[in-house]
């Protein structure tokens, strides 16, 4: 009961967060990223191994400040391969982009763009409770049209909410395509 | 007559002379070209082998390194490798390897820009522990690889100060197991230190 009550929240979030991109939708263009990265965990229930990200962020708001964003896709372990521990994701994030353009160290210009995000991991089979992954991604850039993470945290939640470990990306790039 | 010490070990007798050979490469081009040293981040994913092992993991794993160029070609990579998930640590590896580009040189001179695609192709020496959180350092598991790798995705170089190797793939071929398995880089990062 308790676990449907939080699906139903996470669920009225998302709404929220597709409705209120709708209306930007009408003024600003629509941003639609491709997120590709590597992740582990060391978490119940997860495997040691690495896992591959693959997905699409919707982010539809004006890239600067602090907006919401919203992103599904899925994470597969990929070493060692075993697609029956796939998993798939729907999440929400909220990022910061930092005024300052940067152009040091990067051949291109950039700016500073953390974020923290929080999603939901579903079992496609539908045998497994999975749980949450709450994540931060400190070392994070905004290339214009393109995000690149670097080891970002993680920490995994039970279906209860309770933690049941925790994870690392230790990359995770986002390439806008629309 | 039988070789005395470390040398009845074949694996240890290549190792050494892998050592030397790279040695003997470095102090030979290193007076006249020395060039430039990046700093480097690089992703590796360790594949099993014939009997079901692995270098270390499963598990991700992440290196830091120093890159220098030797000549227009030629450069020089030392790694620390080590364990990120599941046990941040655990193993700790350290690799060397020569590297010679392909389709373009990584550096010509300060004014005239290489081409920003190029391939990668290297041998190199993967060795040191793993399983330190269960043995420490002096418990910890032996590991000693060499191994050739190829990267077919070199984007910039040193005159820009910036270059992503992308896609590599290495065999490693373990000295004291005699087995051997492949590796996968999904990318490098290489920051110029140059000014």
């Amino acid at each position: 009961m308790k676990h449907s009550m939080r699906f139903v929240i996470f669920m009225m979030l998302m709404c929220y967060v597709a409705a209120s991109a709708g209306m930007v939708y009408a003024a600003e263009p629509w941003h639609v990223g491709i997120v590709a990265g590597t992740e582990g965990f060391a978490a119940k229930g997860l495997d040691n191994g690495e896992y591959f990200r693959a997905g699409l962020l919707f982010d539809p708001f004006p890239q600067k400040g602090i907006q919401p964003a919203w992103f599904l896709g899925a994470l597969v372990p990929v070493n060692p391969l075993d697609f029956s521990g796939s998993m798939l994701n729907i999440g929400i994030e909220f990022r910061y982009i930092a005024s300052t353009a940067h152009s040091s160290f990067f051949v291109r210009e950039w700016k500073y763009a953390p974020a923290v995000s929080a999603e939901m991991l579903i079992d496609p089979a539908g045998g497994r409770e999975l749980g949450f992954v709450v994540s931060v991604q400190l070392v994070r850039f905004w290339f214009g049209e393109s995000y690149m993470s670097f080891l970002g945290t993680e920490l995994v939640l039970d279906s209860k909410g309770a933690v049941s470990g925790w994870g690392a990306s230790l990359l995770r790039m986002t390439a806008f395509v629309h | 007559m039988e070789a005395p010490g470390v040398f009845r070990s074949s694996a240890a007798f290549w190792v050494l002379m892998l050592l030397a050979v790279l040695l003997g490469v470095t102090t030979f081009v290193l007076p006249a070209y020395a060039q430039d040293v990046s700093l480097s981040i690089q992703q590796w994913s360790f594949f099993v082998d014939a009997a079901g092992e692995r270098i270390s993991g499963p598990g991700q794993h992440i290196s830091i390194g120093l890159i220098g160029g030797l000549t227009p070609r030629l450069e020089l990579d030392f790694s620390a490798v080590t364990m990120l998930t599941p046990k941040p640590g655990d193993s700790l590896l350290g690799a060397v390897s020569l590297g010679y580009s392909l389709l373009a040189e990584r550096w010509i001179n300060d004014r005239v820009p290489p081409n920003w695609v190029s391939m990668l192709a290297e041998i190199g020496f993967l060795g040191g522990g793993t399983e330190l959180w269960a043995g420490g350092f002096s418990g910890a598991t032996p590991k000693a690889q060499v191994f050739v790798r190829f990267t077919p995705l070199v984007l910039g170089n040193s005159f820009y100060r910036r270059r992503d190797r992308l896609l590599a793939l290495g065999f490693a071929y373990d000295l004291l197991k005699q087995r051997g398995s492949f590796f996968f880089n999904f990318f490098a990062i290489d920051a110029s230190l140059r000014r």
